[in-house]
């Protein structure tokens, strides 16, 4: 589903985020992506996402090398993805309902058709009561859900997580892990970049641990080891 | 496809003016006062044309000819004149009419009983020439300077006109000038404020734009609705200002009549110009909105463009 190779990232003027890393993560994988602060995790993210230029290597998702990807077609690329950030990343002046509703809207996607996916979306994240609220009238837990269940809007194949429980208590955190699992059980791969060793040490999952921008452990079962 | 996606960015727009309402009022009230400064400077100009319109219409050259000069030559005189294709009108006034006006003028007095101890008409018979242009009274005046006509004329009257046109023409010319001058400072002045107001009310949409950008809509999906909204700004402003100018304008006609005698009204100006003063301003508004959005989203819709900034190998 994923493949980094040798990929290198370097900002100006010359700070090395991430090494040489070459990391291949299979279909329907749940990998949990740790390490300090400061280690190239969100790069890897930025990277994946076609936000940020590798340096050198290549990157592959889904078998298309978006290496060179074209500028014209980064936004087809990003409605294949499902992308979850730890700042929600909501758009506040939209209600909840619109804003799950505008990932398809982007698309083009028939009315008819958002009028019937998005209630759907919205009552597997169990929020569908709230669908007509502003995010400012909603927890940090439930703007997470929304933003899962926009993230599935285009039922992607890889949904990638960037400290999606940072914010949030550890009760609404597991409740995001459970989601999560759930969306991974239906085949869903899942790229989940935490801090959270509580969480990654309970889930018994693949563990890759970075450290100064270099994969330093990637285990199958792993846990939180720095 | 194409009518769904303009549907939406139509629909996304007019919610942006309602859903960030004390944002589009603000911009919408700088764009009124920007629309009502173009408006005042537009008022300046016409009543500064009128102005000299006037003036130039009270200005003539009056030929008063000599009392042995008779009728014949004094018209042979106005043919002549009209001949000159800057000349628009010659008016004859007659030594007996200009005796009748002189007197009824002057009916007590010293004047009147010094006539009366004359026994002949001291007056001449009389032109009055008129041009379109105040550049051509200097040419005319040098048309009737020839020898032939100032046996017949009284000279000294034609210099006094001379300075007068030349002042009037100083006047105008440096009115113009000055116009030109103010009207460019301050519709830089507009532009800037009006630039700035909507760069402004962008960049407090700078983050929604890139949350916009990361779910996949592509750079004209996100540019669209924020270019149609200052279309709406900008109607809505347009608007606003003419049913502002019209109670303004009322108010300030008994001055402008009183001034202009009654031969100018800045309603009845508005009131026919408003198509098209309306057209303009709304077509400035826009494109002045259109090149701010278009330039302050541009910052936001940054992606990486791999034409740039190719990997290396």
């Amino acid at each position: 589903m994923i493949l980094l190779k040798n990929v290198t990232k370097v900002y100006a003027p010359s700070v090395h985020a991430v090494k040489n890393i070459t990391l291949h993560v299979g279909a329907g994988e749940f990998v949990f992506i740790v390490g300090q602060s400061g280690t190239g995790k969100t790069t890897i993210i930025k990277l994946v996402t076609a936000e940020e230029p590798v340096t050198s290597g290549s990157i592959e998702i889904g078998g298309w090398n978006i290496t060179r990807i074209k500028h014209r077609e980064v936004p087809v690329l990003r409605r294949q993805i499902g992308v979850i950030f730890q700042d929600f990343k909501l758009l506040p002046k939209k209600t909840v309902f619109e804003n799950v509703a505008f990932a398809l809207e982007v698309a083009g996607e028939p009315v008819a058709k958002i009028n019937k996916i998005v209630p759907q979306l919205l009552r597997v994240v169990d929020i569908e009561d709230k669908a007509h609220r502003f995010p400012h009238q909603i927890s940090g837990g439930e703007k997470q859900r929304v933003a899962i269940a926009r993230s599935l809007a285009h039922k992607p194949k890889l949904i990638i997580a960037d400290e999606p429980t940072g914010n949030l208590d550890s009760i609404n955190a597991r409740g995001i892990i459970e989601l999560l699992k759930k969306i991974n059980n239906l085949g869903t791969t899942i790229l989940m970049v935490t801090h959270d060793r509580e969480i990654v040490n309970s889930q018994k999952m693949r563990v890759v641990t970075l450290d100064e921008g270099t994969i330093v452990n990637d285990q199958r079962i792993g846990r939180y080891i720095l | 496809m194409v009518f769904v996606t303009a549907y939406r960015v139509i629909k996304f727009a007019l919610q942006n003016v309602y859903r960030n309402i004390w944002l589009s009022l603000v911009t919408i009230t700088i764009m009124i006062l920007a629309l009502l400064s173009v408006n005042f400077l537009l008022f300046l100009n016409v009543l500064g044309t009128e102005l000299i319109v006037i003036a130039q219409d009270k200005v003539n050259i009056q030929i008063y000819f000599k009392t042995e000069a008779t009728e014949a030559e004094v018209h042979a005189v106005e043919a002549d004149l009209l001949e000159i294709a800057e000349v628009t009108n010659v008016k004859f006034v007659g030594k007996d009419e200009a005796l009748g006006q002189f007197v009824s003028k002057h009916q007590s007095g010293v004047i009147s009983r010094a006539l009366d101890e004359l026994d002949r008409n001291p007056l001449g018979n009389s032109l009055y020439v008129k041009s379109d242009s105040l550049d051509a009274y200097p040419s005319i005046l040098k048309h009737i300077e020839r020898a032939e006509y100032q046996k017949l004329i009284k000279q000294e009257k034609l210099i006094d006109h001379e300075a007068l046109i030349a002042k009037i023409n100083t006047m105008s010319g440096t009115a113009k000038k000055v116009g030109l001058f103010v009207s460019l400072i301050f519709a830089v002045i507009v532009v800037l404020v009006v630039f700035n107001t909507i760069r402004i009310a962008i960049y407090t949409h700078g983050e929604e734009i890139g949350i916009m950008k990361l779910v996949g809509a592509s750079n004209w999906f996100v540019r669209v609705p924020f270019i149609v909204e200052g279309l709406v700004f900008a109607w809505i402003a347009t608007l606003i200002v003419t049913v502002i100018m019209f109670p303004l304008l009322g108010a300030l006609q008994p001055y402008v009549e009183t001034f202009f005698e009654g031969s100018f009204s800045m309603l009845a100006y508005y009131a026919s110009n408003l198509p098209s003063i309306l057209m303009w301003e709304f077509i400035g508004a826009s494109l002045l909105n259109i090149a701010a959005s278009s330039i302050a989203i541009g910052k936001y819709l940054k992606v990486w463009q791999p034409e740039l900034e190719k990997p290396k190998k």
